[in-house]
Order: C-alpha cells, then structure tokens, then sequence
C-alpha cells in the first residue's frame, strides 16, 4: 500500500453492481472512490468446447483513495452496505487489494468486522 | 482451463496447442484428427475415426474435430456478421494507430497500460504517470469505449438459471456449438454424437454458455425443442440460424438506432429480444418454417421493427467498412494493417455475397456442413508454449521465440527456440474455392507484432494467450525502440490463472505423469499444475530450484525456466513447496 502520509490507494473488486454502487457515493473528506472499470477487457481468444470450461464473473474495479483515520471506517461501511443490498442468492464479496501492488488485504463481505477491516487496511500500509 | 484449440479475433487465426496435444494419448491419431479437419479432409478423417477400436480415442478424434469446425464457425462469424466485423475493427482500429502511439511516446513520460487506465487520474497519481498528448487520450478513450461496448454486450441477464450472457458472443457460440453437433452427427452417426457431446467434464457449464438459446426459443414458442434427458436438446432447428443472424446485425459506426420500448437495433442481445417479442404473435408458425422462408420473415421482421432488413443492416455496415478503408488509404496510413484490414474486407464481400446467392450455405445446418465448412481455411497457428528447441518444422514460418545472439547453435542448440509458428499456405488461386485471406505474410506481420502491441494496450498482461511471452516480449521491445517505459497497471500484470490438474488429465487421456521438478511417475488424482505465471510471480522457487541443481542441469534448468511458458506439471510435495515461497507482486511490472 502506497503512503505517502496522505493518500492509501487500494484497489476494489467485485461484482459490477457492489462497485458501481460503491463509485457512486459522495466523495467525502478523505475518501475518493474513482469511476468503476472492467477488469477484463473481455476480448481474448475465443476457446474450443473441448475441455473443461468455467463461467466467467464480469468483474469490475475502483480506486480508492483515503487517508488515514475515520475514512477508512466509512468506506468500509459503505462497502458493506452495497454488498448488503445486493439480493444475489450467493451473497458478494469484494476483493480490497494494495493499489499499487495489487497484493490482496482483505476480502470484506456484508459480516466483516469494520475495525478489523481499517487495521488490516492501515497496516498494509504501513509496510 | 487449459486451451488445446483457440479462434483470435484479434487475427482471425486458429491456434492450437502442439505440445498439449502431443502429450495426450494416442497423440498421432487425435493430431491427425485436428489436421484432417483443418484442411477438409473429411473422407480421411472418417476413415481415421472408424480405424478406432479403443472408445476413448475413436471419441476424442471427433470430438477434436468437431472443435474444429467450431472455431472455423466463429471464423465465419467474425468476418460476416456486422457484430463479428465490428469486434475485429476495434483491434485493427489500434493497429492504425500504432505507429503514432510509438512515434508520440517517444516523447512522452511513463506511459499505463491498460491504455484506458491511464484516463483515470487516481490511478495515474497511484502510478506516479500522468497522459499528456491528445492523441495518446484519443486512443486511450477508444480503448476504454471498446471495452466498454463489449461489456455491455456480455453483462448476463438475469434468468431463473442464473445471470446468462445473451449478447453477440454468446450467441456465436450458440451457433458454433449448434452447427459443430449437427455435423458431427451428419460425418459420424448418433452413438458418436452422444459420447462426444459427454466428451466434457462440464456438461452444466455447457449448457448454460452453449445451449440457453434453445430454453429461451422454446419457451417462446419460437422453435419447437425438447429436453429429451437433463441436458440434451431434439430440436428442429431450420428456423433457428436466421434468426441468431439477424441478432448479429447490429447497426455501428454511429448510426442512428432504432429504439421503443420493445425494440433496439443496437447490441446483439437487445436486437434478439426485440425480434422474439415480434415474432411472438405468431411463434408457432415461425417454429415450423423452412430455414428459407425463416430468412425472408427475419428480414421482414427487421424492416418492420428497426426499419432496415437484416441483408440491408450488413449492407450499410459494409459501406461504411468500406469508408473506413478509403479514410485510411488517404491518411496515408500504415501500409501493413492497411493491407490486412482490405483482405478482411475482401474476404467478407465474399461472405456477405455467399449469404445472399445462396444462404443455405451459412444458415442451413446441413448445407453448412456439407458445402461450407470444408471451404473454410483461417490461417493456423501451432502453438508451444514449452518452446521448441530449434527452428520450427518445414512447411511453418516462425512468429515468436528466441535467439541468442552470437551463438554458434549447432554447439548450443537450447539458445534458440520457438514458441509460435504459422502453418504455411499457398497463394490463392483466382478460382480457389477456399475461404480465405489472402496472404498470408501480411497476416504473419498481424499474429508476430501488430495483435501482441495492440492487447499490451487494451489488457496490458491480463490477456490470455496460448503462448505467455508474446505480449511480454512486445512489451520490452516498445521499451527498447521507444525508450519510453511502459507500466503494466497492477491488475493487468499477469492473466489470471486457474491451473486444475484434473483439467490436464482429462485433456490428455491420461492418468500419469513425470514430475518436472523431480522426474517421479506421479498417477491420477494427484499432482499439481504450476501457471507459467504464477511460477515466474514466485522467484523464490526458482531460485530453490536452482539453487538444488549443479553444473550443466543448472543450466539447462535456468534456460527452460526463460523458454517453458507452459504448466508446469508437478507432484504434490513440490506443489506444496510451491505454495509455500511468497509471491512477489511486482514481477511483470
């Protein structure tokens, strides 16, 4: 995780809706969340039938800069509530990755415990 | 998933896997099987299959012909249809563009890739980069225009099977896999059929990518299917090719759409469901139509919906290629994708008269298979990913792989090799009665340099690739010729890997294996399967590796570590010594 004692840039993972829904919320003091994007560009090589095969989840991801102290306990929150109001049958996660070298802190879903969650986010930066 | 056989949109190529399918049993037969259907040899492939006594292989052999003839369907497609044609146009739209892109970066600080990347400025603050020339933000924005169009084309709609894709490429599929079973009936009977159609350890994941089409047209009583066991369809499908093609015409290049609240002409899924709420009011008569007269209705559905018959949909889409082409000739742009982009638009001309002299031929499951598919002839590519020490075979033309400079190779011969080459084809005849683009050095140029430059654009490393290194290698020589420096984006810096030995053993036919690591016979279900990625994201493990090994097995070691791009198949012990070493984020950066 980048810090430069201003910013933490993570980078967040999931499903399109959580994110979107994630993007769209205010920026606040200390928060931005970018526009949500693809992961994939989803324009690879068309494979053959033969063998085994998987359906692929459209993800998409954010950037997200914080600083340190309460924004990072709003985002949080405001992850879990996205990932709370989506009625999949299978409930999402999110997939909260260092920004810059994509290492993966912690995945959060709608029970993650948000002090646990903003210390793991901010020892990783501390690294 | 392991890949044995791929179709690249991205040039119009058939690639498969040489190394992969020399490891499977009986790899002479089921090899000869992927070449007699590459080439049309269907007497010699019938032949081939009918010598089998032993199930498996008689199964695989069709089976792997039949993937063939899948692939060679979604060559077609991509060519033809005006969703295929704008799919290619967007890689050939960055190929234009490519010698400005290098031409501007020389000038240009560190520059992000996945170029759409860098029009996000809290990623560019992240990465310590910043785009500054209009023309760089212009690609960058095609970029992230393209990818998004694509996504709003496969984001899955929601059915009681779950999210299911309905977009272009979904219904390609739909129609390859249709057409592949319908021939592998017609050229090996029914017993043949079931068991390639059970030749899959994921028949549910089948059904769902291949076959949602059937449920969606039943239930809408536009095609008569029944669900004959759990997931085999008896359908009669004249009716069913014109209306997936009509889907397929999508109208682009910015013009005007058709939209109500039942209908858009725009994306493939949008259209298809604006012609199934149309044809709903008579769907059983729509069911029961002949392939022909189910191409007349579609056309006049699309008149009447969206104002413009599916033939005048592709008509218009072709004009404004041809647009296109002459803007580039008066840019004065890049002789070689200028050249491969007139060939693809030759080719389609082709197509789309072939679609209207007779359309059986592309739309009758049994013309199709009889007359059409053996014609068809993309260039192919064999891959080895493990590389291959040498030059490759007589009859190939490498694309990628390495030589040491300087070296006598007759003393060395491990410090050159090949990972990519190129069946070589004759010229085309005046009268050839192949399907094909013309020539093919304009196309090696496409495969070797212009598609690995243009996916380290749009995907930076996350693209899939039979072969790793050949985004990669692109990349280091931009950074070479250019002196800019290239930041692969830390989501894109290597594709994501899901390496499942079970898929190598069902792949293979086999039930055993040597461990590269310590040449121990390692039998079914254990073993591990190591990414190429994965095992260079984790240096460590070489190093032990290494590290472990004297003199000459040290080298060889460490020249097979910079050549093998495949899985790395290992025992259990050494997979959990590789689980083990920690991974090292910024490799690929």
């Amino acid at each position: 995780m980048s810090s430069d004692r201003k910013a933490i840039f993570l980078t967040i993972v999931g499903p399109e809706k959580v994110i979107r829904a994630v993007s769209a919320m205010e920026k606040t003091e200390g928060l931005s969340v970018s526009p949500p994007k693809p992961v994939d560009s989803l324009a690879d090589a068309v494979d053959s039938v033969l063998g085994p095969d998987e359906i692929k989840q459209l993800l998409e991801f954010a950037t997200v800069t914080l600083e340190f102290g309460t924004a990072a306990i709003g985002f949080i929150s405001a992850l879990k509530t996205a990932l709370a109001s989506d009625d999949a049958t299978t409930k999402p996660e999110v997939h909260v990755l260092n920004g810059r070298t994509n290492e993966e802190i912690l995945i959060i879903n709608e029970k993650t415990d948000e002090a646990a969650a903003k210390k793991a986010i901010e020892s990783s930066a501390e690294k | 998933m392991i890949p044995i056989l791929q179709f690249d949109p991205a040039t119009l190529t058939l690639w498969y896997d040489t190394q992969l399918l020399a490891a499977s049993r009986s790899s002479r037969e089921v090899g000869l099987a992927l070449h007699y259907a590459i080439d049309g040899q269907e007497d010699w492939l019938k032949c081939l299959v009918r010598q089998q006594h032993d199930q498996w292989v008689e199964t695989r052999c069709a089976s792997v012909a039949s993937a063939v003839w899948h692939e060679k369907r979604h060559f077609l497609d991509f060519v033809l249809t005006n969703y295929g044609a704008m799919r290619v146009r967007q890689f050939f739209q960055i190929y234009v563009n490519l010698r400005t892109f290098l031409g501007i970066t020389q000038q240009h600080g560190p520059i992000l890739v996945p170029l759409d990347r860098s029009l996000d400025p809290d990623r560019c603050a992240m990465m310590n980069v910043a785009i500054n020339d209009p023309d760089l933000k212009k690609l960058a924005l095609f970029v992230e225009k393209s990818k998004s169009m694509i996504l709003d084309d496969r984001r899955p709609a929601p059915s009681r099977f779950g999210g299911i894709e309905i977009g272009g490429e979904a219904i390609f599929e739909c129609i390859a896999y249709h057409l592949q079973l319908g021939k592998v009936h017609r050229v090996f009977g029914e017993d043949i059929l079931g068991r390639v159609q059970n030749d899959n350890p994921s028949r549910r994941d089948i059904g769902l990518k291949y076959q949602w089409i059937y449920t969606v047209l039943k239930e809408s009583g536009l095609l008569e299917a029944e669900l004959v066991s759990d997931d085999v369809f008896l359908v009669r499908d004249e009716p069913l090719l014109p209306l997936l093609f009509a889907a397929l015409a999508g109208r682009y290049y910015g013009q005007t759409q058709t939209r109500t609240e039942s209908t858009s002409s725009y994306h493939p899924g949008e259209r298809l469901a604006s012609l199934i709420y149309h044809l709903g009011d008579r769907a059983s008569e729509y069911a029961r139509l002949s392939t022909m007269d189910a191409w007349d209705r579609v056309n006049l559905a699309c008149s009447t919906i969206f104002g413009r018959s599916v033939l005048e949909e592709i008509d218009a889409d072709y004009d404004q290629e041809e647009k296109r082409i002459e803007h580039y000739r008066k840019a004065k742009i890049d002789d070689d994708p200028l050249k491969a982009y007139e060939e693809f638009h030759e080719l389609r001309g082709r197509f789309i008269r072939i679609l209207k002299e007779d359309p059986g031929q592309i739309l009758d499951q049994a013309k199709w298979s009889d007359e059409m598919v053996n014609r068809l002839h993309p260039f192919v590519v064999c891959a080895a990913p493990a590389g291959v020490i040498g030059t490759p075979p007589t009859g190939f033309s490498r694309l990628s792989g390495y030589s040491h400079p300087e070296t006598d190779y007759e003393a060395v011969p491990d410090a050159r090799w090949w990972w990519s080459a190129m069946r070589d084809e004759s010229e085309l005849e005046e009268n050839d009665s192949r399907l094909r683009l013309r020539h093919q050095r304009t196309w090696i140029d496409v495969v070797s340099d212009l598609a690995p430059m243009a996916k380290l654009l749009i995907d930076g490393n996350r693209m899939r690739s039979m072969v790793g290194p050949e985004i990669s290698a692109v990349k280091i020589r931009i950074e070479r010729q250019t002196g800019v420096s290239l930041v692969v984006d830390p989501l894109s810096r290597h594709p994501a890997e899901k390496m499942d030995i079970s898929h190598w053993y069902y792949i293979t036919g086999r039930d055993r294996f040597r461990c590269q690591v310590t040449h121990r016979i390692v039998r079914a279900p254990h073993g591990r399967m190591l990414g190429p990625w994965d095992v260079r994201r984790r240096p460590a493990f070489r190093e032990a590796l290494l590290g472990y090994l004297k003199g000459g097995m040290r080298q060889r070691m460490l020249l097979a570590t910079w050549r093998d791009w495949s899985p790395w198949l290992v025992c259990d012990e050494i997979g959990e010594i590789f689980d083990a070493t920690p991974l090292e984020h910024s490799v690929f950066s």
